[in-house]
């Protein structure tokens, strides 16, 4: 369709990408659309920081770590900040299986933002502008775009198309797609006990305004709630009454390149730390647990009515994974206490978040609370803690590329999606800011047209957790903030920490998110994989190997075997292969290696049958349902069904099958449906 | 995980029509095609089958090996084919319970029962046939039942549900467990007790094993239900069995004891199948003096009936005096008691005059059909579940019984001996059988990991494809089932 007359399709005044925010989801955003070429442009309260941390200090854990090596895979940031500004690494789950395996890094917060905010800067396709955006620029089209000629009014399409953003003091921007990446400062409200202020986090206005306009164009809004713990002064805490949790005496890095990383930002620890660990790979200063006690539980119990989520100032729902205090103590009633971690906020700063007491109880209680915790029994509280409640836009309403159904060239991404989470928010902020580039290549190419035919990048469930993330918000309502959980994978084995690069980077590659220097890097680790499996099935493992064996802690074997054989054993791991004295077999400095072949290996069997269910339900994620497809002519579909695939609008069979009410009576009508045409 | 049809696997089912003729034909359809080809079949002097050559052979066991039918196969390579697909085509000995042995005998090397309209549904989706035969697809695929087969599903599926269920919760409850501790490691969620998971694994395997023996041990596995058309001499079950299979397979004549033997015919009836067995009748009246022949077809109609998950017992509707004793007769007859339908025949020369007797109605309302609800039958009363009227010749009421016994064999239609032990619900649906048995193996597995000392993660894979496959029965999606108990059972968020 044709551009309006201001929007000079030729000249330099229109900005590929016009980012909102500069989170974790606007940050890898804007970064993927600059890699890929496009001029972008970050409209932020504050330019000079990014990808700040308004909850825990920390990046990973269980599927989240997973999610920052997919980020760090196709080319993003995230692993590479946390690997440069780690105050503590730990890989949790080791005992529980190459798939569960997961990295987290505690870090220094104020670096982390720092470092990302000059990471933002350097890249030269990236330009930062303090302000802050009320409102979306769109046109409307004459019909609805993509559909044939001729469609029927009403037929599924866009019905709008965002050409640019206008901002609070009243300038207009054009840009070819907008990735709108808010966080909590939509129409956000901070809360604790009978205080209620406007804002997104704290000390930062809310944006207002802009979920209005969101709802003008059509676009549905809803409330969401999550909460922070109080911060209390390092210099306070009796530590001696603390439990120590050290970091990883080995080195650990999210990133896979290590050129890539650049230089390890350390600090000098507070004093008030003690366990800090000076001499190893890096600076790690400890966490440390405590519990609470049952004098903590009733105080809450007694001060339960001025609780905002319990005497009706809040309403919104919050997350289960992520209870407040209050909730904990009411639902888990026969708990006579709960752990709660004492992070560090950083190297120098005396600032200690305390992980697992969210709370919104007004300030004395929070005081009281932590009062009543023998290691902080004299602790001050230098923030209490709060509740932030805002609007968010169910992403059920976008497509899997993140675009929003209803007005195209508008992308979301992050908490705006209803997700909760850095790691979530950074890997949609990939995602949405990679279609925005390949949306803006596409209209670069046909001057004077605002919205044209592309092919969308998608991700895929059985290729990644991003992709498990994406399918879970696009196919079903979800009415807490959305988190990620390695649970949610049905093919878990397959998504590993060891082999995100595997997976991912071809992908990257060819959209052009990474460069082909890393595509030769995985084909390199491919080989290695391939050529140490060989090695191990020829090499023989003899009785005579038992003192080394042994020296290992693995056991002898009575007769000869292959390598391959003994590592199948249930008490065998792969790092026996020192133990031979063959070079063939020398453990590199790549772990993931030897974790993949430990995989194949020892759990082949494991493997192969879900390769085998991803291949047979690969079929049905290939056949395309095209948007110009009325779900309400579709005739033998059920009521259930047609009002759930138009609510969804499904964009393959595959993911219409996975959509809670759609009955394989209803798949097979679909692709009837679809053969017919 | 998928939920819907899916077109990747290779399907088999009887492809001829009911009861045609001596010959029936298995088809199989899918990319292991060939690969079931060289499990099953054996060709008569060694070698391959050869590509759309009829080769003579064997069917054999693919577990053992043993000889199960003489057949006659052909391997058709894709895309000439009916569906585009590689299909494989058996044709062996119709008319007999060995029709379903030999497609038993295909499931087993890895094809599944296709789905009522499946192959069609294949060939449109492979560009093969047009829309006007697809909407016909459509229509049989989607098409809502609203007869009592639809309520008697419903029921069956309720009480199968609740039995699957059971057998679920506690798996569901582990794997929460389980995942909790591998996505909360740090919040403080111990790591699961692996006596205690080996314990729940154990009971639930056991229970499933209980569950999958009410399939039919021994018997036609996966394939259908056993009915046999009982009655007095000359009531007319040959006829019936005729007209309910379609063409005429038993000699029938109007001399009282011409069918000597027992006759078995494979019938499918709406996607289901059933066996059909003709028996030799008893002499009506006090009489009783059979020949040699005749007592040895009793001989075989008494074992056939044991055999029975439920039975039709043929009145001569021209004759309802002898009605009475003939439920004593089949009382003595019938081991155990099956539901026994009722059927009246030559309602054609009864007019309108209400045969039907009362009681037997009142019979069908207080009990219902079995599996439901119902309150169970009295050992060694067989239950009456309904009395019609048929007759072959104007086909009235055939249609009726089908639609019975189809809502039989979909309920799961009862032999007590096998239902007794879980309290009535009976697996028969193919693809339940199916579910099920992917379940027992997901189990299997995982009691190996306990046992072998694996890592968790792999157990968690045992585990989910186990409440996956029993939640495909129960109609509930693993990831958020499991998700729900996590955080219901577990303080998380440290």
């Amino acid at each position: 369709m044709p551009a309006p007359e201001w929007w000079d399709g030729d000249g330099d005044g229109i900005w590929d990408v016009v980012v909102i925010g500069a989170g974790h989801a606007g940050l890898e955003a804007a970064l993927a659309a600059a890699r890929m070429g496009s001029r972008v442009l970050v409209l932020t309260a504050d330019p000079g920081t990014a990808a700040a941390m308004p909850c825990n200090p920390s990046v990973g854990g269980p599927a989240k770590g997973h999610l920052v090596r997919e980020i760090d895979a196709l080319g993003g940031a995230m692993g590479i900040l946390a690997d440069r500004t780690a105050v503590q690494v730990r890989m949790l789950n080791t005992g529980k299986g190459a798939a569960v395996r997961a990295l987290r890094a505690q870090v220094d917060k104020a670096r982390y933002a720092t470092a990302a905010a000059e990471m933002l800067g350097a890249h030269p396709n990236v330009t930062r502008r303090r302000a802050m955006v009320t409102g979306l620029v769109t046109v409307t089209p004459g019909s609805p775009p993509g559909a044939p000629p001729g469609s029927p009014p009403g037929a599924p399409g866009p019905s709008h198309v965002a050409v640019g953003v206008v901002t609070a003091a009243g300038e207009r921007v054009a840009a070819r797609a907008v990735v709108l990446t808010a966080g909590t400062f939509l129409e956000g409200r901070l809360v604790r006990g009978n205080l209620v202020e406007a804002g997104g986090r704290h000390g930062e206005a809310p944006a207002t305004g802009l979920s209005g306009n969101l709802g003008a164009l059509g676009l549905r809004t809803a409330r969401h709630k999550t909460g922070t713990p109080p911060r209390v002064d390092a210099r306070t805490i009796d530590f001696s009454r603390t439990e120590q949790q050290p970091g990883s005496p080995v080195p650990l890095w999210f990133g896979h390149d290590p050129a890539a990383r650049g230089e390890v930002i350390t600090g000098v620890p507070h004093p008030a730390y003690p366990g800090v660990d000076r001499d190893g790979w890096r600076v790690q200063v400890p966490c440390y647990l405590v519990h609470t006690t049952p004098a903590v539980h009733d105080l809450i119990r007694a001060n339960l009515h001025r609780a905002p989520t319990y005497d009706g100032t809040i309403t919104a729902p919050g997350p289960r994974y992520c209870p407040s205090i209050e909730a904990k103590v009411v639902r888990f009633a026969e708990k006579p206490r709960h752990q709660l971690f004492l992070e560090p906020e950083g190297f120098e700063t005396e600032w200690v978040y305390v992980q697992g007491a969210n709370t919104s109880l007004p300030d004395d209680v929070q005081a009281a609370m932590l009062a009543a915790i023998p290691a902080l029994a004299t602790a001050r509280i230098l923030r209490p803690g709060y509740a932030v409640e805002y609007d968010h836009v169910p992403a059920d309403q976008s497509w899997p590329h993140l675009e929003n159904r209803s007005v195209a060239g508008l992308f979301l991404a992050g908490q705006v999606n209803g997700t909760s989470g850095y790691e979530e928010a950074a890997a949609q902020g990939l995602l949405a800011g990679a279609n925005a580039a390949l949306r803006a290549r596409a209209l670069r190419v046909r001057p004077g047209a605002c919205d044209v035919p592309w092919d969308p990048w998608h991700v895929r469930r059985s290729t990644s957790y991003l992709g498990v993330l994406v399918d879970d918000l696009t196919t079903a309502t979800h009415d807490e903030p959305y988190r990620v959980h390695t649970a949610r994978a049905e093919h878990r084995l397959l998504l590993r920490h060891d082999n995100a690069d595997l997976r991912l980077v071809p992908e990257a590659v060819a959209i052009g998110l990474v460069g082909p220097g890393r595509a030769a890097a995985v084909e390199a680790k491919r080989d290695r994989i391939a050529s140490l499996l060989a090695a191990i099935g020829r090499a023989r493992v003899l009785p005579s190997h038992e003192d080394a064996l042994h020296a290992l802690g693995f056991p002898p074997v009575a007769r000869a075997c292959t390598a391959r054989e003994y590592l199948c054993r249930p008490d065998v791991g792969i790092a026996f292969l020192g133990a031979l004295g063959d070079d063939a077999l020398r453990l590199g400095v790549d772990d993931d290696v030897a974790a993949a072949v430990e995989v194949e290996a020892k759990y082949s069997g494991y493997v192969r049958r879900q390769v085998d269910e991803v291949a047979r339900t690969a079929r049905m994620d290939e056949v395309a349902i095209p948007s110009t497809l009325d779900i309400g002519a579709v005739r033998g579909l059920r009521a259930e069904a047609r009002e759930r695939l138009g609510k969804f609008r499904p964009v393959t069979v595959g993911q219409a099958s996975r959509i809670p009410g759609v009955t394989p009576a209803d798949v097979a009508v679909l692709l009837v449906r679809l053969k017919a045409r | 995980m998928l939920r819907g049809v899916n077109l990747a696997d290779t399907i088999a089912a009887i492809a001829t029509a009911p009861g045609e003729g001596a010959v029936a034909m298995v088809r199989v359809s899918g990319a292991r095609a060939r690969v079931i080809a060289e499990a099953t079949f054996r060709p008569t002097g060694g070698g391959a089958l050869r590509p759309r050559r009829l080769a003579h052979g064997h069917v054999i066991s693919p577990a053992t090996g043993a000889v199960i039918d003489e057949a006659m196969a052909a391997w058709m390579p894709a895309p000439r084919t009916y569906t585009r697909e590689p299909v494989l085509e058996v044709t062996c000995h119709g008319g007999r319970a060995a029709t379903a042995a030999v497609l038993q005998a295909i499931l087993a090397a890895g094809a599944r029962l296709a789905e009522p309209g499946e192959f069609t549904l294949r060939a449109f989706v492979n560009g093969r046939i047009d829309l006007a035969q697809a909407e016909a697809v459509r229509d049989a695929v989607a098409a809502p039942s609203a007869d009592a087969v639809a309520t008697a599903v419903a029921q069956a599926a309720g009480a199968l549900s609740r039995a699957v269920g059971a057998i679920r919760d506690p798996l569901a409850d582990l794997a929460a467990a389980l995942e909790a501790s591998l996505d909360f490691a740090d919040d403080g969620v111990p790591d699961i007790d692996r006596m205690r998971a080996g314990t729940v694994l154990r009971l639930a395997g056991e229970a499933i094993d209980d569950l999958l023996a009410t399939a039919g041990p021994g018997r036609v596995r996966r394939h259908g239900l056993r009915v046999a058309l009982a009655g007095a001499t000359n009531a007319g079950k040959s006829t019936l069995f005729n007209a309910l299979v379609g063409s005429p397979r038993a000699i029938v004549s109007d001399e009282a004891g011409t069918t000597r033997d027992t006759i078995e015919e494979v019938v499918a009836v709406g996607g289901t199948a059933i066996v059909l067995i003709d028996t030799a009748g008893w002499r009506s009246g006090p009489g009783n003096q059979a020949g040699t022949a005749e007592r040895l077809g009793l001989e075989r109609t008494e074992a056939a009936l044991a055999e029975a998950d439920a039975v039709v017992h043929v009145i001569d509707g021209t004759d309802p005096g002898m009605a009475p004793t003939g439920r004593a007769r089949l009382a003595t007859l019938c081991a155990d008691p099956v539901p026994v339908v009722e059927a009246w025949t030559r309602a054609d020369l009864t007019g309108s005059a209400p045969v039907v007797e009362a009681w037997a109605l009142d019979a069908v309302a207080t009990q219902g059909v079995a599996g439901g609800t119902g309150a169970r039958p009295t050992r060694g009363v067989p239950p009456v579940i309904e009395a019609i009227r048929v007759s072959a010749l104007t086909g009235e009421g055939i249609d009726v019984l089908r639609a019975r016994l189809h809502a039989l064999a979909v309920a799961g239609g009862t032999n007590p001996r096998t239902a007794d032990r879980t309290g009535g619900e009976v697996v028969t649906n193919a693809r339940h059988v199916a579910a099920i048995q992917r379940a027992r193996e997901a189990i299997t597995r995982g009691s190996e990991v306990v046992s072998a000392g694996l890592p968790d993660d792999l157990l968690a894979a045992d585990l989910r494809a186990s409440v996956a496959a029993l939640g495909e029965i129960t109609g509930e999606t693993v990831g958020e089932d499991v998700l729900s108990r996590v955080f219901r059972t577990f303080c998380i968020g440290k």
